[in-house]
């Protein structure tokens, strides 16, 4: 094993690690995280065993093993970018409802207060 | 316009329920950063309608508190939403408040309150759930040759992907009656809300009519409304939704 092997194995193993702790959700959590194992796995043995990275390649019909990775990558890559722009976005959407009721609620307060000091102000009546 | 030193003082007794007076109507104002002319857009507004809300979309130019003075209710977003947000947190705010009408104006000072009026009338007159304000079907409006060829695009596009037949798609000034508001659940924060309003007025199926406005071009609006780079975006809203 070289030192690079090495290096990269930790970093796999780090990431795993990181990716396990982080992944929330009840039901579909263990099958992430095993997911996540496999993955783990799959990228030690392809560190360990270049070669054997390359026979998969080849039974797709790539030539070589490096350039299945790159492709590989490259579409995790965007499946990691859509799901990061589309938990943006529902973060996004509750952040605006929740600002929403804060400006609401907020301003059912004071009319409240004015309409107290006020009477004949009816319309300020919260739900 | 003329009455404007008809100054308002405030939060005193409203009348509500009474057509007359407009006591039913709720002005909605999406307010960003509108500090030098909102009092005087308020104060236009008050004597024909009692009920006006300013959305302070996380103004930084302190335009909340002078709509506040000017008499209109204020309900403040605490963070910056987008004026499609600032729309939906007034309609909410308008339901509330048991209104009958909603009418969307904006902060700029670019619609007229007589044409508002004629809008509310004819809702009422013609038992209509939406009336659009359109630049388009009169010549009192002087667009630009840009604008006017974006602004056409941007309807042609809209009406393609709605089930409605309209001129100008978007015109910040409408009314709404609350049969209909209460089936409005604007999503998109940004400016693209024009087209969604659309979308899902066009959904309920209920009456709507657009009648001819005019869209007073002010050397302030010019300054600070829309470029049309922000039409671009217009149309790629409109495309990817």
């Amino acid at each position: 094993m070289t030192v690079f092997q090495f290096l990269l194995i930790l970093g796999i193993v780090v990431v795993a690690t990181l990716a396990i702790g982080f992944l929330r959700g009840e039901r579909s959590l263990a099958i992430k995280r095993i997911l996540a194992l496999l993955a783990a796995f799959a990228a030690i043995l392809a560190i360990l065993f270049p070669a054997a990275l390359t026979i998969v390649a080849n039974f797709f019909g790539i030539g070589r093993g490096a350039d299945l990775l790159l492709y590989v990558s490259i579409i995790g890559g965007l499946l990691f970018a859509v799901a990061t722009v589309r938990a943006k976005a529902r973060t996004d959407a509750r952040v605006t409802q929740l600002a929403r009721a804060v400006a609401l609620m907020e301003a059912r307060l004071l009319e409240g207060q004015t309409s107290q000091t006020n009477t004949s102000d009816g319309i300020g009546d919260p739900e | 316009m003329t009455e404007a030193s008809a100054a308002p003082t405030g939060h005193e007794a409203r009348p509500v329920d009474s057509q007359q007076t407009n006591g039913d109507v709720w002005v909605v104002i999406p307010l960003y950063n509108e500090a030098t002319v909102i009092a005087s857009v308020i104060s236009d507004l008050l004597p024909s309608f009692p009920n006006v809300v300013c959305i302070d979309d996380g103004s930084t130019d302190g335009g909340g508190e002078i709509a506040r003075l000017a008499g209109s209710r204020i309900v403040s977003h605490p963070i910056n939403l987008g004026q499609g947000a600032a729309l939906q947190t007034g309609f909410e705010y308008a339901i509330e408040r048991h209104a009958k009408y909603v009418i969307t104006f904006d902060a700029d000072g670019q619609h007229r309150v007589e044409d508002a009026r004629a809008m509310v009338q004819r809702a009422r007159e013609e038992d209509l759930a939406i009336v659009f304000g359109s630049r388009f079907l009169d010549d009192r409006t002087q667009p630009g040759f840009l604008k006017k060829l974006v602004l056409k695009t941007a309807v042609t596009v809209t009406n393609w992907t709605t089930k409605t037949r309209l001129t100008d798609a978007h015109n910040g000034l409408r009314v709404i009656r609350e049969d209909a508001l209460r089936r409005i659940h604007l999503k998109q924060d940004r400016m693209a809300h024009g087209t969604e309003i659309i979308v899902q007025l066009g959904r309920t199926g209920l009456p709507y009519a657009e009648e001819p406005v005019e869209v007073l071009y002010t050397e302030y609006s010019k300054a600070k409304g829309q470029s049309l780079l922000n039409s671009v975006n217009i149309l790629i809203d409109l495309i990817i939704r």
